[in-house]
């Protein structure tokens, strides 16, 4: 807990602003049942594609949902996806970079042959094929982050790993016959926490835009289930007579993504620091 | 150098054929029979003999692989399910029009980002520098789904300036390619910026400075010369970042490139055709990756794998 203070108080003030923004978007996903003013696929026809008023404080969706509503169960999609996938990928590629980095060898080899060739192609790509052909919805749409996302992971973490496993203090620890379990998780892992806590959050950050590109594409998650990436699908068809229907999800999508990647900027700078400045 | 080349070459035979394997596959991904899926619930049991013939799906699996290859190989890459038309002379219709988008978006990435990146390296902790930091961060941050509406909401509903979707005259091109642009620019301003500042604290260039030589020449004529190197790499791998965004931007502008043609075909399980847009998207990322690694590498001798 005192770790966890002083850590706030070195960020800088856009960091705090953006772990807020995190927090609250979080708040909105736990407690969208409550929070929401209304059912989120209660239609009110009469209505479709109204503006805001007293009642409906985002206007009405084009069957006559209430928006508001749509987006706070909305931050319920994008947060579940983007921490199943991103926690996910992050315990994946750290299992398979420590391996990789660790133990070296052929098994390094024919690994890092499988991240190079998984890089070598836009990774929205291979998400977007296989749901093609698996169909949309949420285990698929999380099957193909799944599938993508490991492999940064797993560079960056072999990377580390390599770099780590060459300090004398780890030398010391093998030299002294700590088993190599003992060796990675107590003494490699503690050091390469710090990018990889970056990673993670700037990990959220694509892993939040890649559900709702998916979903815009109508192949991520399917109706009646609210996606931010579906609202603004559906949205297109009304662009003329009602920008709200995009605005208010896009505004979403772009302070929670923002946030991520402020989040990540700053703990990268915190991470950069020399040695001692920030404990 | 030779050994370099021919290293990068398998590189790219090994990610090729890893991409050809994984389209194979895709069909046998397909939950349940794939033929059935393909026919619809009301298909006759003879319709569905005959189609599983005919996409060679009554074979086994290693002889379905070798046919694709072979297939592959004539450039056959099947026969659309809507049109009836062969995939690759659709694919060929389309492809001129992607190809379009991104090179001008890519060219309107590099005109904002190169003076950007340059100037923000320069001026570091600079009023200009945050700003543009704090820009390219939200930049990096809005999808191409939410930035391409707004433009639209703003430059062809609310003023009129430009067409909202659609093919024909220049001016359809500007939004699209607008949306993929800055996009890029963001992620490019914070690359070159890295890369000139690492450049600019190289002796060479304090030498430059100390000999009294004019700041323009300095940087533009020394310091940019060598800090452009990564960025050339840079380039060819956010390539596939505007494919990629090519796919929605696309579909957002009615813009009718292989992205789009992706999407509709996905729309309307035209697997054939499917297959032939990934093949199509990735082997141009990877040809043009390998590319700029040879031209980078003749560029810089020092490169080696």
């Amino acid at each position: 807990m005192k770790r966890l203070s002083a850590g706030y108080r070195a960020f800088s003030l856009t960091t705090r602003v953006s772990l807020w923004i995190i927090l609250l978007f979080a708040a909105a996903a736990l407690f969208s049942p409550w929070l929401a003013p209304y059912p989120y696929e209660r239609q009110n026809l009469p209505h479709r594609l109204e503006g805001w008023n007293r009642q409906h404080w985002m206007g009405y969706d084009e069957l006559g949902r209430d928006i508001l509503s749509r987006l706070l169960y909305g931050a319920r999609v994008s947060l579940m996806v983007g921490v199943v996938v991103v926690v996910g990928s992050a315990l994946l590629g750290t299992l398979v970079g420590a391996v990789s980095g660790y133990y070296r060898g052929w098994m390094d080899d024919v690994l890092m042959r499988v991240v190079d060739t998984l890089m070598a192609v836009p990774g929205i790509l291979l998400a977007i094929a296989f749901v093609a052909f698996r169909g949309p919805g949420l285990t698929n749409l999380i099957t193909a982050l799944l599938l993508i996302g490991w492999v940064g992971y797993a560079r960056l973490v072999r990377g580390e790993v390599l770099k780590v496993r060459e300090f004398d203090f780890v030398q010391g620890v093998l030299a002294s016959g700590a088993s190599d379990r003992r060796v990675l998780w107590r003494h490699i892992f503690p050091n390469i926490v710090d990018p990889l806590v970056v990673q993670v959050s700037l990990g959220m950050a694509g892993a939040v835009m890649s559900e709702a590109s998916l979903s815009f594409l109508g192949l991520g998650i399917t109706p009646p289930t609210p996606s931010w990436g579906s609202m603004l699908n559906a949205a297109r068809n009304h662009i003329f007579e009602a920008p709200h229907l995009t605005l208010f999800p896009g505004l979403a999508i772009m302070l929670l993504v923002l946030a991520f990647n402020f989040l990540g900027e700053g703990l990268r700078q915190l991470g950069n620091r020399p040695w001692g400045e920030h404990r | 150098m030779s050994i370099y080349l021919l290293r990068r070459l398998g590189l790219a035979l090994v990610t090729l054929w890893g991409v050809v394997t994984f389209v194979f596959l895709l069909i046998h991904l397909i939950p349940g029979d794939p033929v059935e899926s393909m026919l619809g619930e009301g298909a006759r049991p003879d319709e569905i003999v005959a189609m599983r013939k005919s996409l060679g799906l009554d074979l086994s699996l290693s002889e379905q692989y070798r046919n694709y290859w072979s297939d592959l190989f004539r450039l056959e890459l099947g026969t659309s399910f809507r049109t009836g038309e062969t995939a690759l002379k659709t694919l060929a219709q389309t492809y001129p029009a992607t190809l379009q988008l991104t090179l001008c978006s890519m060219l309107l990435g590099i005109m904002i980002a190169l003076p950007c990146g340059v100037l923000t390296a320069r001026r570091q902790g600079s009023l200009f520098d945050s700003t543009v930091s704090l820009i390219s961060l939200l930049g990096i941050s809005v999808p191409h789904f939410v930035f391409g509406p707004l433009l639209i909401i703003a430059l062809a509903i609310r003023w009129p300036l430009l067409p909202v979707s659609g093919m024909g005259r220049w001016t359809h091109l500007v939004l699209p390619a607008i949306t993929l642009g800055t996009a890029l620019a963001a992620v490019l301003t914070r690359m070159i910026r890295a890369a000139m500042i690492s450049e600019l604290a190289r002796p060479y260039v304090v030498t430059a400075f100390a000999k009294g030589l004019k700041e323009r020449r300095a940087i533009y004529l020394h310091a940019l010369k060598n800090g452009l190197m990564p960025v050339v790499t840079i380039l060819g791998l956010q390539f596939g970042g505007l494919l990629a965004g090519a796919i929605i931007t696309e579909t957002i502008f009615s813009w009718q490139g292989i992205g789009r043609l992706m999407i509709q075909s996905i729309q309307a399980r035209d697997y054939p055709l499917i297959q032939g847009c990934i093949l199509g998207i990735s082997a141009t990322y990877i040809v043009i990756n390998l590319l700029t690694d040879l031209a980078y590498s003749l560029l810089d001798p020092r490169v080696r794998y």
